[in-house]
């Protein structure tokens, strides 16, 4: 379980975990998670972007998932109701499509996209995601606070002079970064799981902004470790235990929370 | 701008598309005074708040601030005239943003939301800044001031969701002092309050200003709750406005020349009641929808 290819699955998953802990928090406290969960689709037409090109594959997740944080974040409103976020990753799944029959090298990559390989991970994708990892904790880190109030009390922030479209851009960048990161790991389907559940499985267990971010990273990394060892001794896909936690703990949090406030 | 003034607004114009929502309003508004600004739905007075927090450029007019530094304990009389150019509309937005602590009209939280409210008082004092906190113990003490201050010490570690209308009226109060700023705005403080709630506000507001000499101004559809502490009020309709001591304002003469017909003001035990004139055009339905035959209830 812990040779060497299995050392660089848990080192990956744990740098995944944590950013999506951290990221998928302000993702769930300010109730972006449609968008979060049309990014990833951004990943299809990326992957396919980047073969017909001939360039790494993140390249092209990178630069489709940051597009799309763009076009939601320019297009989205409080009266729009999701419809810009819809509307762009159908448009997103098409372009996928297209790029998907007119060339053959693409296919290969599908599955890979769409459901990870965890185990298959290099030392050179390692170097990626860890550092990736840190400088996206580090940002957003770093713009935490003008985040939360913008997504909590958006009429103060704007009060304050904080500029909502910019606020909104710079934590779905985030989240298109996390998932271009997070996608050799989980795959492009499974990601949602980890931005959204651990946070969403922290609101009901903590009632701090700081513990809440603490307790959503814990919740994703033993989720991701749990998986990785399931994965490991039953043979079964590392996404299939990913998404059975997910759901699993956030139906637990909600009942304890249920249990313990009568 | 006179000494002791922290806002004035001169001749300020506001066109939409269509229409012109603000026609000359003038006002000012000194350090500890507590503003009320009354009128119908639709009379421009959020359009007067955006103005003053520099979220509105104005056509045309004059808005002066005193702006407090925070690089250092100085005051300084700022000054920005607004002619519609951008340059310097961006110039009276930044001075507004440092000036004032704003309470918008509605803020829900959901129950499950982790956020306590020293949270969100704690937003209120560096949410709008960039980087990691250093002085987190002057931060923390300055939290518990702001809680003693606005009577919910007790308050302090509990969800703000779980709370009562009332009480998240007073933590989002506490949210928009803990900057300390030179002037508070308030959007509608007392919508959707019980009687009991909103007489908590009213004596809060009125400490706030009359002990921290933070000047507040707000707006409301009622002038009767705040009666007992408002210093000042303003009276705007049809994009006109009034500003003065109650009595000077809330007669029959002022209304009667704002609103371009007849209005009469009564006293009934301490409480105003405004009736419009049954022929009074537009202003004659609005009564009706509201308050029956007669009665201008904003």
């Amino acid at each position: 379980m812990f040779s060497s290819f299995m050392v660089n699955a848990w080192i990956a998953g744990t740098f995944v975990a944590v950013l999506g802990g951290v990221v998928g928090f302000y993702v769930v406290l300010g109730g972006n998670t449609f968008a979060a969960h049309a990014l990833p689709t951004s990943a299809f037409a990326g992957a396919g972007a980047a073969a017909i090109a001939g360039v790494d594959p993140l390249v092209g997740l990178l630069a489709f998932s940051l597009l799309g944080a763009v076009g939601i974040a320019s297009l989205e409103n409080r009266a729009s109701q999701g419809v810009p976020t819809a509307l762009i990753t159908t448009f997103i799944l098409g372009v996928g499509s297209l790029f998907l029959s007119i060339t053959n090298s693409y296919g290969e990559q599908i599955f890979a996209v769409l459901f990870g390989q965890v185990l298959g991970i290099s030392r050179g994708e390692l170097w990626a995601i860890g550092g990736t990892s840190i400088v996206c904790v580090g940002a957003v880190g770093l713009m935490s606070r003008p985040i939360t109030i913008s997504v909590l009390l958006p009429a103060s922030a704007e009060a304050a002079g904080l500029n909502q479209g910019r606020m909104k851009l710079a934590l779905l960048a985030a989240v298109a970064l996390a998932t271009s990161i997070a996608l050799p790991v989980v795959g492009a389907l499974l990601i949602f799981t980890l931005l959204v559940s651990p946070a969403a499985s922290a609101r009901y267990l903590v009632s701090s902004l700081r513990g809440g971010v603490v307790a959503s990273v814990m919740i994703a990394v033993i989720t991701v470790w749990l998986s990785i060892g399931l994965a490991y001794l039953t043979n079964l896909p590392v996404g299939f235990f990913v998404g059975t936690f997910g759901v699993l703990g956030y139906v637990g949090a909600r009942t304890l929370s249920k249990v313990t406030s009568r | 701008m006179a000494n002791g003034t922290v806002l004035e607004a001169r001749d300020l114009v506001v066109e939409f598309p269509g229409r012109r929502v603000l026609d000359g309003v003038s006002f000012s508004i000194r350090e500890g005074e507590l503003v009320s600004l009354i009128g119908p739905n639709g009379a421009g007075k959020t359009t007067i708040f955006r103005s003053v927090l520099g979220l509105l450029k104005p056509t045309s007019g004059l808005i002066l601030t005193r702006a407090k530094r925070q690089s250092d304990s100085a005051t300084a009389a700022t000054t920005a005239r607004i002619n519609g150019t951008a340059a310097t509309a961006t110039a009276t937005s930044t001075v507004a943003k440092r000036a004032f602590g704003y309470v918008p009209q509605q803020v829900s939280f959901d129950r499950e939301l982790p956020l306590r409210v020293k949270d969100v008082v704690r937003l209120g004092i560096d949410g709008h800044k960039f980087g990691f906190s250093r002085d987190r113990k002057g931060r923390e003490k300055r939290i518990a001031e702001v809680l003693e201050e606005t009577g919910i010490p007790e308050l302090a570690s509990k969800r703000v969701g779980e709370l009562s209308g009332g009480q998240q009226k007073k933590v989002m109060i506490a949210h928009a002092l803990a900057g300390e700023p030179e002037m508070m705005i308030l959007d509608e403080p007392l919508a959707n309050l019980d009687l009991k709630s909103q007489d908590q506000v009213v004596a809060l507001l009125e400490r706030v200003s009359k002990v921290k000499h933070v000047a507040v101004f707000l707006s409301a559809h009622d002038i009767n709750p705040l009666i007992p502490v408002t210093d000042k009020v303003i009276f705007v309709s049809g994009g006109k406005a009034a500003c003065g001591p109650i009595n000077e304002v809330m007669n029959s003469e002022v209304l009667t020349s704002l609103y371009g017909h007849r209005v009469d003001v009564f006293d009934y035990h301490g409480r105003m009641v405004v009736l419009a004139d049954p022929e009074g055009g537009h202003h004659h339905d609005h009564a009706e929808g509201h308050g029956g035959e007669g009665r201008l209830n904003w």
